[in-house]
């Protein structure tokens, strides 16, 4: 074995560590992002000027699309299948916001819903 | 839910549009610089993102006819897709987990759907 194999198996642990956090964060403005647009759904209008001037609509994509390159960077170190199953918690986070911030029901049939489909993003992520 | 005949439909349409995105920003990733100019000239780049952007403002629309918890995770069916489309245009494989995990979306998809 290489002396620097266990230098480099450390290194590539802190990065995937690194890209982790990164995808976490990630899930938080994205999350924001759809919060954002369903504020920016009630005061919809059909003109291409009103979509302009939508402040909420402006601020989600700002935050989708930040969630985005966070996304770009942690996959420069991490693999997507490690980093898939974490893309799931977007879900919860918009699940809370629902129910606290707009007053969304909670039902058994949304939960076991929204956790069946959490569970299927990871599964189609570990490949 | 009367209006999931509304709903539905235009969320697939959506995913669609922001599956189609995703892999031309994958593509678009490869060539990636940080050169402002050769930006702006990396086709996948703006067109997944124009995509992507579009898929947005779309689903918008349809976020006024229901609840957020209830319809966000419908945009799970844009992973189904980016899978599938791995699968043929990328020739990866599509394992057991991931077809388990596809099944796994589409059930929770029409549990949610049922509310």
């Amino acid at each position: 074995m290489h002396p620097a194999e266990p230098l480099k198996r450390g290194l590539k642990k802190r990065q995937r560590h690194k890209a982790l956090i990164l995808v976490v964060i990630c899930t938080i403005f994205t999350a924001t992002g759809q919060f954002f647009y369903k504020l920016a759904s009630e005061r919809l209008e059909f003109s291409f000027f009103a979509l302009l001037t939508n402040t909420p609509l402006l601020l989600g994509l700002f935050f989708y699309f930040v969630g985005a390159m966070l996304m770009v960077f942690a996959l420069k170190h991490a693999e997507l299948s490690t980093v898939y199953p974490f893309i799931s918690l977007t879900f919860i986070w918009v699940f809370i916001i629902g129910v606290l911030r707009f007053g969304e029901v909670i039902n058994p049939l949304k939960l076991i819903g929204t956790a069946t489909i959490v569970f299927g993003v990871g599964l189609i992520g570990r490949g | 839910m009367a209006k999931i005949w509304i709903i539905l439909p235009v969320v697939v349409f959506c995913t669609l549009l922001g599956a189609a995105g995703a892999i031309l920003l994958k593509k678009a990733g490869s060539r990636l610089s940080l050169n402002p100019l050769r930006l702006m000239r990396n086709f996948n780049l703006i067109a997944g993102f124009s995509l992507y952007v579009l898929a947005s403002i779309i689903f918008i629309y349809v976020l006024k006819l229901g609840e957020l918890s209830a319809i966000y995770p419908l945009t799970s069916l844009s992973y189904v897709w980016v899978a599938i489309a791995s699968a043929r245009l990328l020739k990866e494989r599509l394992t057991t987990g991931k077809l388990l995990g596809i099944g796994m979306v589409i059930i929770g998809v029409v549990l949610l759907t049922l509310k």
